[in-house]
């Protein structure tokens, strides 16, 4: 549309990116309700500041940019930066994991850095320079951390890793029982 | 060995894997639409702010062009503000008073009204046109233009580029067209050249 106005460019992000960013930030914080909140402030920013959006095509992975730095506000306290890849313990498996399916469990058991990039290849198949954009690193730097992050997913999920890689997995945590 | 405790899973490739991985994530975060209030309702046309200045520029621009329209002579009358103005500090006498006196519409006086600066015929917008600069104790400078020939002037006055002007009959009935930074000065030429025969300056 030649003249949108912007209040109904934003409904159409709304409309178009929701879902996906809703089961982004679903995957990522490990919650549901959170996620919806994440999504809140996601979108609140991204109203705030959609001047800063110069390019229409990057808007999913603008906006995912801006979700993914909601989504660790809002996580457990204490969570320190997206980029920490050691940090075993932030990427605990809730208790109720044991009752989800094997890639979910999985992929609550891996370092933030590699759930998002995982997120993104899953979820969306987004193109290497988008998500290159969408987690504001290399081209090339997605293509490595992706891989490392399949194989912490296939040895997380008890499939064998043609090549020992180095990964990081939090090991499970059993619940009480 | 047993078979159900020591099975070993096959290896998947990594498309295979890809494909389990993908289908579990999708059940596993279904997602569903936004809820209404993350959407915005449209602003009314009018209440928008870039709209509002808008109008209110065009309104301006258009409330200054019709004010400038409006107050805006007539070509000739332009051309001549002009000529007043690049001639305003020329002095002399390049016609005779007796000619100037004719084409002014006033044969039977003897002396040109108040203290005339230059006298010369000259061109306005095309037409010929006698020209008369004098000055008049009681309003200031004018300059007189009267035309040879019939022109296209209706009886009016304005204000354009900083000076008076104004369009009078002459006693003979031709148009008189009046310049003055003064409007006093018009008033006073206009009584000066339109009464009774000048007799003497002032």
């Amino acid at each position: 549309m030649l003249f949108q106005s912007a209040e109904s460019r934003y409904n159409q992000w709304v409309h178009e990116h929701y879902r996906f960013l809703l089961r982004s930030a679903w995957a990522l914080t490990g919650s549901r309700a959170i996620a919806e909140d994440v999504l809140q402030d996601c979108f609140a920013n991204a109203w705030k500041h959609r001047e800063q959006l110069r390019d229409p095509a990057l808007v999913r992975a603008w906006l995912f940019q801006i979700m993914r730095r909601a989504a660790f506000r809002q996580t457990v306290p204490g969570m320190q930066s997206l980029d920490h890849e050691e940090q075993p313990e932030l990427a605990a498996p809730d208790p109720g994991l044991d009752d989800k399916l094997d890639v979910v469990k999985a992929l609550a058991r891996l370092a933030p850095i590699h759930r998002e990039v995982l997120v993104l290849f899953y979820f969306d198949d987004m193109p290497t320079a988008l998500m290159a954009e969408a987690l504001e690193i290399a081209p090339g730097t997605v293509l490595s951390r992706l891989a490392r992050a399949r194989d912490a997913l296939k040895l997380a999920m008890g499939a064998p890793v043609p090549i020992k890689a180095d990964v990081n997995v939090t090991p499970f945590r059993r619940s009480k029982t | 060995m047993n078979p159900d405790t020591d099975f070993d899973p096959p290896a998947l490739s990594d498309s295979e894997f890809d494909l389990r991985a993908r289908a579990e994530l999708a059940i596993a975060f279904e997602a569903s639409d936004a809820p209404a209030q993350l959407y915005l309702k449209p602003k009314p046309l009018f209440a928008r702010r870039g709209l509002q200045r808008f109008l209110a520029a065009l309104l301006l621009a258009g409330g200054a062009s019709g004010g400038v329209l409006a107050v805006r002579p007539p070509a000739m009358v332009r051309d001549a503000i002009d000529h007043e103005y690049h001639e305003r500090t020329l002095r002399g006498s390049f016609m005779e008073q007796r000619q100037l006196l004719m084409h002014l519409g006033m044969r039977e006086a003897k002396v040109l009204p108040g203290f005339p600066q230059l006298m010369r015929p000259c061109d306005i917008e095309g037409h010929l046109a006698y020209h008369l600069t004098t000055f008049f104790e009681k309003g200031g400078m004018v300059t007189v233009y009267a035309f040879d020939q019939p022109v296209d002037l209706r009886e009016t006055s304005g204000w354009w580029s900083n000076v008076h002007w104004k369009v009078i009959r002459s006693r003979e009935g031709k148009p008189l067209l009046l310049v003055a930074q003064k409007k006093k000065a018009l008033a006073v030429a206009q009584t000066a050249l339109q009464a009774t025969p000048v007799s003497g300056p002032g």
